[in-house]
């Protein structure tokens, strides 16, 4: 089956004060339509600095050196950064840790999730509204007006983070790439989380790349998981058969410390 | 004699003030806690965001004051107590924090934080410099960090010397609230391996928060566990962890353990009715 | 800090030169200037600047010199000054002239340059008074300059003790202070200094005046500072950090001192650069009332009361010049503070941390 994002490739440098380093080398991993796929590695590695590449997101530090990312038969290296606006949010949406500093502190979240309704899909204020409430719904908020009407810092962790999610698959977009979304939340609230981003892909047929540190969380949640240890990848392909079996030392240290 | 008492606690907030002040709502923070710690058997206190156990911490640490209730600490009620019992206490008690990168000043350099603590020891300068070394080795960092500043390190770092500042004092009990969770999985084993060490090497006591049980049953001989203000199960680790009776304390073992968790729990109303009971030897449960 | 920022700003340290030049001239005014500021010579009074001559009459080039000065009244009874020709006075390095004490302390009686008995030197003009206008705005430099400094520092330690303590402890204090401040900062603060000043009488010694000018600037500027640095106390208190130090043990005060303060600087010291220029202007204002520093003595406000009558701009426009210091070191202030909020805003650090 063809993949709908392929990275092949990849190298990304970072300037350190004076001195340039390799932060990413020789980086492939796939998502395919429909699939979970976790990048794990600890805190630092570039896990995050990878996600953000897709989007050509870089800080001025980083410069990627060579590589491909394909989405659907464009190389998204070479393309505009007009035609990246246009794919940013719409076609690749990304989420990630802060929820807090996600959002603008001073609009309420239901216009939040309105405007990226209203400037990519051309609904209408009103209509924007609607569809945000409906949303909103469809990522387990219980009390939606509440919720839409309330400012970023009113709302707590698990509640600001499944608004995020809601904005951003607000315009249906085929791949979500998802940093470290649960890691400032309690285990209770991860783990329902978690079990949205599940029902989310069968539901609308959703690709998640779940940046992620926490093996717990791939083995419950991930149908292919890809480990990267300094800067490259060391192990990668079915979450359970890596997970039940490890082969690197890095992994297995993962493992150890997942335990209970 | 008991090392940490904490008896029936309660610290209500107002959530909104009318024009005039008049408060609309209470929010029952800490709603008749009572625990007890001894010295040498750490205790463990699991339980969600907004249960109220941050607040429980900073009241047995006397920077808030309770409503209501009482904290004693090896015998003698900490709340009114003179200037110099209060320095003294500080000494023996003592919190590290959540977030490493916020609990350390950013203008002090290492020296300065380590050195804070220390100004009520009376250390001549040689002293001062000694323990200084002593605290960095036992938490595995190196010597020449002191003249450095907390920008520098990693976030494991930093706990490490928020650690080791707590360490400063000669503490006897050790408030740790949520001090792992911020930290990646890996470094959390790490600062986990550095307490129990330390645990055995300088005889301190734990009183370990935390949202998850698998961070808590390292260090923690004794588990409470808390909802909505109240504990509702208390007991000994292993017993909490294979048979746990109340159901909030399923649900965070399943969640922790798998991720997996229940519909929601209907808020329990009639709390005020409950005790907590004790079903077998030790093991407490809230009904 | 970063110093490497302000470097680049090429601008900046220029002015911060410029300042350098300007303070030291202070300092060293009575040995800089080749008179005091009170020696007057009705024969010279408005005086045009006189014309240093590098040639000599045959066209060699010879050390500096000027011809002596003397004047005609005209019909209107003005004074035309008309250069000599034949009395040539050689400017002198550290010549003997008007005794002082040089930094306060030692007794001298040699100036920087200036010429012999017989001649005035007067490179930028007289006064109505003969006074030579480059000596009394060396001199005057030390009031001006130094007012702004010493009023700025304070009002700013004022206002970050009050506003550390207000924003600190909160509560019934914090809302009692920050009353007093709004009242404070309600008056407009021109006319507030001229009442504090008119409740004086208007007899005082001259450094009773310079104090009293002092106070009163004190008085008016700590009420911005302090609400600003109350704001920013209050976030900083909730910092882990300083409930870190209270755990242990650590008294308010210290926290206050050590803790909530030193992150204020960055603002304080900016905000301190962008009003030194404020409380020169303002003491230039009093004085040229007639207010502030009152003759013989001199500052740049008085000597610039002096040019309030078109005749005197007209006929004597080297009058203005004091006018011109002003600028310039108002200025040299703002180019400088701007410099410097950007090296220390933490937020352009290069390369940041993670």
């Amino acid at each position: 089956m063809p993949s709908l994002l392929n990275i092949s490739n990849l190298s990304i440098s970072v300037q350190d004060n004076s001195s340039t380093r390799m932060l990413l080398e020789n980086i492939h991993l796939d998502v395919h339509k429909d699939e979970i796929v976790a990048l794990v590695g600890s805190s630092g590695g570039g896990k995050t600095s990878l996600g953000l590449s897709i989007l050509r997101l870089l800080p001025e530090a980083m410069q990627i050196t060579e590589g491909k990312i394909i989405f659907r038969d464009k190389d998204l290296l070479q393309t505009s950064l007009r035609d990246m606006q246009d794919i940013r949010g719409k076609d690749i949406a990304m989420i990630f840790q802060d929820s807090l500093s996600a959002f603008n502190p001073v609009f309420c979240i239901g216009d939040q999730i309105a405007e990226v309704l209203q400037s990519h899909a051309g609904l209408s204020r009103q209509r924007a509204r609607e569809r945000a409430g409906e949303l909103l719904d469809l990522v387990e908020i219980k009390d939606v007006k509440r919720v839409a009407g309330a400012y970023p810092h009113q709302l707590s962790g698990g509640l600001r983070q499944r608004a995020m999610i809601a904005q951003a698959i607000a315009v249906s977009p085929a791949i979500v790439i998802a940093d470290e979304p649960t890691s400032n939340l309690d285990v209770t609230i991860q783990a329902k989380i978690l079990a949205l981003f599940k029902k989310l892909q069968t539901q609308m047929h959703l690709s998640i790349l779940l940046i992620t540190h926490d093996l717990g969380v791939v083995r419950f949640v991930a149908d292919r998981v890809v480990v990267l240890s300094q800067g490259r990848i060391v192990e990668s392909g079915n979450a359970r058969v890596i997970l039940d079996a490890p082969t690197n030392d890095f992994t297995k240290q993962l493992m150890a410390a997942t335990q209970i | 004699m008991k090392l940490l008492e904490i008896q029936d606690l309660k610290k209500y907030f107002s959530t909104s003030k009318s024009f005039l002040g008049k408060s609309e709502g209470i929010t029952r923070a800490v709603d008749g806690v009572s625990l007890s710690i001894e010295p040498e058997e750490s205790l463990g206190l699991v339980g969600e965001s907004g249960c109220g156990k941050t607040t429980l911490a900073r009241m047995a640490m006397n920077i808030i004051a309770p409503d209501s209730g009482n904290v004693f600490f090896e015998g003698q009620d900490i709340c009114c107590l003179s200037k110099e019992k209060r320095h003294a206490l500080s000494s023996l008690m003592q919190m590290v924090f959540q977030d490493p990168f916020n609990s350390l000043d950013p203008r002090f350099s290492i020296r300065g934080i380590l050195k804070e603590p220390m100004l009520f020891l009376s250390l001549s300068r040689y002293e001062e410099q000694k323990k200084m070394e002593e605290l960095l080795c036992a938490v595995g960092l190196p010597q020449n960090i002191l003249e450095r500043f907390p920008h520098e390190f990693s976030g494991g770092e930093r706990q490490r010397i928020a650690i080791a500042r707590a360490l400063a004092a000669n503490p006897k009990l050790l408030i740790l609230d949520e001090a792992v969770s911020s930290l990646d999985v890996l470094v959390q084993e790490q600062i986990l391996d550095l307490l129990s060490s330390l645990k055995e090497r300088f005889q301190i006591t734990y009183f370990f928060i935390s949202h998850n049980l698998r961070v808590v049953r390292r260090l923690c001989p004794k588990i409470a566990v808390m909802y909505q203000g109240r504990i509702v199960e208390l007991g000994p680790r292993e017993v909490i962890l294979t048979n746990p009776l109340h159901r909030y304390t399923q649900r965070l073992l399943s969640a922790a353990l798998s991720y997996q968790v229940q519909d929601e729990m209907s808020e329990c109303h009639v709390f005020d009715k409950r005790q907590l009971r004790e079903k077998q030897k030790g093991h407490f449960v809230l009904e | 800090m970063n110093v490497h920022i302000f470097k680049k700003n090429r601008l900046a340290v220029l002015c911060l030169l410029m300042l350098g030049i300007l303070y030291c001239s202070a300092i060293f005014a009575d040995f800089l200037s080749p008179y005091s500021y009170d020696n007057e010579d009705r024969n010279y009074s408005y005086c045009p600047p006189m014309k240093v001559h590098f040639k000599d009459d045959d066209g060699r080039l010879s050390w500096p010199y000027i011809y002596g000065t003397s004047f005609v009244f005209d019909e209107f009874h003005k004074r035309i000054y008309t250069e000599g020709t034949t009395q040539k006075y050689f400017i002198r390095f550290f010549v003997q002239g008007d005794a002082y004490h040089l930094l306060g302390l030692i007794p001298l009686k040699r100036h920087l340059f200036g010429v012999e008995e017989k001649g005035r030197l007067h490179l930028w003009g007289a006064d109505s008074r003969g006074r030579d206008l480059l000596s009394r705005i060396l001199w005057g430099a030390r009031v001006s300059l130094s007012i702004g400094l010493i009023g700025v520092l304070i009002s700013f330690f004022f206002g970050l003790l009050i506003g550390g303590i207000s924003g600190y402890y909160g509560g019934w204090l914090d809302n009692l202070v920050m009353r007093v401040c709004e009242m404070v900062m309600m008056v407009p603060g021109f006319y507030l200094m001229l009442a504090l000043r008119a409740a004086f009488p208007p007899n005082l010694n001259s450094l009773q005046i310079y104090l009293l000018v002092v106070v009163i600037f004190s008085f008016i500027g700590w009420a911005s500072l302090a609400r600003v640095i109350r704001g920013m106390a209050i976030s900083l208190k909730q910092r882990e950090y300083v409930l870190a130090a209270k755990t242990m043990g650590i008294s308010d005060m210290r926290i206050i001192f050590t803790h909530i303060l030193p992150h204020t600087f960055f603002y304080s010291i900016v905000a301190i650069m962008l009003s030194i220029p404020g409380y020169i202007m303002g003491e230039s204002a009093l004085s040229l009332l007639g207010l502030g520093i009152q003759d013989p003595f001199a500052s740049w406000g008085n000597l610039l009361s002096e040019a309030m009558g078109i005749v005197q701009i007209r006929f004597a426009p080297w009058i203005l010049l004091p006018g011109l210091f002003i600028f310039i070191t108002v200025i040299c202030f703002n180019v400088v503070g701007d410099a410097l909020r950007d090296a220390l805003d933490p937020t352009l650090k290069a390369e940041g941390q993670k």
